[in-house]
């Protein structure tokens, strides 16, 4: 389709809405890679990362009919992705109160001495899994500020507050994120 | 990366920046094409409350109907207990009533002194005799 890279994402989505298969592909395309990383450095996972970036595409064109065109489609994404991790988040906490020994053995529970027995060269390692022990509120504004360099006016779009609390919440994920990071980034014994 | 010293919020937000980006897979674009043809061709899905709504309402209608069944077997019951109360009361005065024909002597109390009733005996003129006087005394002497 000649000129569909440069329309705007409204414009573009207005398309696929309707079934043009290829205006949808240049706005997958758009916007994937940034979807993926962004996911990843949430959920700490490439893979589910991945699987969530597609079901969110998928409940973009499923639920199309509730979005209004403001160009804001970008924080409209991102926010069906940020619910699909927090959902995902929540069955997993429901799941460990059940399941406490498997908790155990999962990743994402593993203590910071467990982290640089494994990963002590590695400080992005370390970083990648500092950030999943961020609290999840805390965590999406700092990924998207500090990772995906998102305006904070954008960032209070997509989690419906002021800028103002989305610099607070920023400000105390990288309390939170240079607490668990400073023994490793140190040096210091563990 | 290198290793940057102290750790300060700027070198943190580097550090963050520097981490590497995940890309999505080569086959994203074309997987989701194909889940999302996929989802248009499947028969339209319920929505999830229908099932959930049914259900309710199903054991909403159980229950409703085992209430009014049983609220009518409690009346009935009522019924049943009132309508024997009624006749046991019924039979009892019929009893009474039968008890004081067989047990009372047919007398007329005529009057009394400070000593003596004054009562008139029945029984000998129902039989044909005709009445006498009959004397009761105080049931002190």
């Amino acid at each position: 389709m000649p000129g569909s890279a440069a329309l705007d994402d409204g414009s573009l989505f207005a398309r696929a809405r309707s079934g043009d298969g290829e205006a949808l592909t240049f706005l997958v395309d758009r916007h994937k890679d940034a979807l993926v990383n962004y996911l990843t450095r949430l959920s700490g996972c490439r893979d589910r990362a991945e699987d969530v970036a597609q079901e969110t595409f998928v409940r973009l064109l499923e639920r199309s009919a509730r979005y209004v065109e403001r160009g804001k489609l970008r924080p409209y994404l991102y926010r069906i992705a940020t619910n699909l991790v927090r959902t995902e988040q929540r069955r997993e906490q429901r799941w460990r109160l059940l399941q406490p020994r498997l908790a155990a053995g999962n990743g994402a529970g593993a203590e910071p001495r467990q982290l640089a027995a494994l990963e002590r060269r590695e400080l992005g390692a370390i970083l990648a899994a500092g950030l999943e022990r961020v609290p999840l509120r805390y965590r999406v504004p700092l990924v998207l500020r500090d990772v995906e360099d998102w305006t904070y006016a954008e960032i209070a779009d997509l989690l419906g507050c002021k800028a103002g609390t989305v610099k607070s919440r920023i400000h105390r994920g990288r309390e939170s994120l240079r607490r668990l990071v400073a023994p490793y980034w140190n040096g210091e014994p563990s | 990366m290198t290793e940057p010293d102290p750790l300060t919020p700027s070198a943190l937000r580097q550090a963050l920046h520097a981490l590497p980006r995940e890309r999505a897979s080569p086959g994203f674009t074309d997987r989701l094409a194909e889940r999302l043809r996929a989802a248009r061709s499947a028969p339209p899905r319920r929505a999830s409350w229908i099932p959930l709504a049914a259900a309710t309402a199903v054991v909403l209608a159980i229950g409703a109907g085992l209430g009014i069944q049983q609220q009518r077997r409690a009346t009935r019951e009522l019924d049943q207990r009132r309508a024997l109360a009624l006749r046991h009361e019924e039979l009892r005065s019929e009893l009474d009533r039968v008890r004081r024909q067989v047990g009372d002597p047919p007398t007329l109390y005529l009057g009394a002194t400070p000593d003596y009733d004054v009562v008139l005996d029945l029984r000998p003129w129902l039989e044909g005799g005709g009445a006498r006087p009959a004397a009761y005394q105080p049931p002190n002497r």
